[in-house]
């Protein structure tokens, strides 16, 4: 997943950054997000890349994370009736809440009534 | 080694199709399986590091509710096809039986159908169709097929 970040503030007295964390394919702008104050003796100023590695590792990973569930819905979303009978002209024009696909296959499962 | 997996009402099922020899470990999070259900092939399944194992028989349904809580390894003595009846949320107990004749229904019991082609009530299943059960008796043809009842405790 791409990420962004951006650098309010730097407070070199402090050691302390003010910065905003979004996924790039997020449904806001990035000012829209919360600005955190973060430690920035914890971050790697060796290169660019270190220094992404390092900011991201310990303060932009979980706020990406957290942003995922916290974005609001911008689609007006259903839940798939999975206990119907499939028919896939159903589901045209709608648009359904799912699961991202799993590594594990779906077992070809049907409830019957005796 | 293919992994599968179905949420159902009341309970989930997963499963593994895979080849002889095959080991598969699962921490105690990640697994909570009650009953291991063998509908092909054999293999045993332990707690890591320690020498008592269950054994995992073809076409028969074993209980593994002492492993719940607990990590798993799996080792397989045949190509096999097994399946997991687990319930769903935090643990609560069920027991399961194979079913061989006819059998009296209750409410708590979901049946389902893991191979073959039963004749239940006159109804013909199929692989793994399942039933919840209601408090009625239950006309069982068996024919060869390899059924389980599982039961909220």
């Amino acid at each position: 997943m791409k990420c962004i970040f951006k650098i309010e503030e730097y407070l070199p007295d402090t050691n302390q950054m003010v910065v905003r964390f979004a996924r790039l394919h997020s449904p806001q702008h990035i000012d829209n997000y919360r600005a955190i104050a973060i430690d920035a003796t914890r971050l790697d100023y060796y290169s660019y890349e270190t220094f992404v590695k390092s900011l991201m590792r310990y303060y932009g990973n979980p706020k990406v994370d957290a942003s995922e569930l916290k974005d609001p819905i911008v689609n007006d979303v259903e839940d798939i009736n999975i206990d119907g009978e499939f028919e896939v002209r159903d589901l045209i024009g709608r648009c359904m809440v799912c699961n991202k696909d799993s590594d594990k296959e779906l077992i070809k499962m049907k409830m019957i009534e005796l | 080694m293919k992994r599968y997996f179905k949420k159902c009402e009341e309970f989930s099922i997963c499963g593994a199709f895979g080849e002889k020899d095959d080991i598969l470990s699962e921490s105690a999070k990640d697994n909570v399986t009650q009953f291991q259900i063998i509908v092909k092939g054999s293999g045993k399944v332990a707690r890591p590091f320690e020498s008592n194992f269950i054994e995992l028989k073809n076409r028969e349904i074993t209980d593994l509710r002492t492993l719940i809580g607990s990590d798993r390894i799996y080792k397989s003595f045949e190509d096999f096809e097994m399946y997991g009846f687990n319930c769903i949320g935090k643990y609560k107990p069920w027991s399961a039986r194979k079913i061989i004749n006819s059998f009296q229904g209750d409410d708590n019991s979901w049946l389902i159908c893991f191979d073959g082609r039963p004749i239940i009530n006159g109804i013909t299943l199929e692989k793994m169709n399942y039933v919840k059960l209601t408090n009625k008796k239950y006309d069982v043809d068996i024919n060869d097929a390899f059924v389980g009842v599982f039961t909220k405790l």
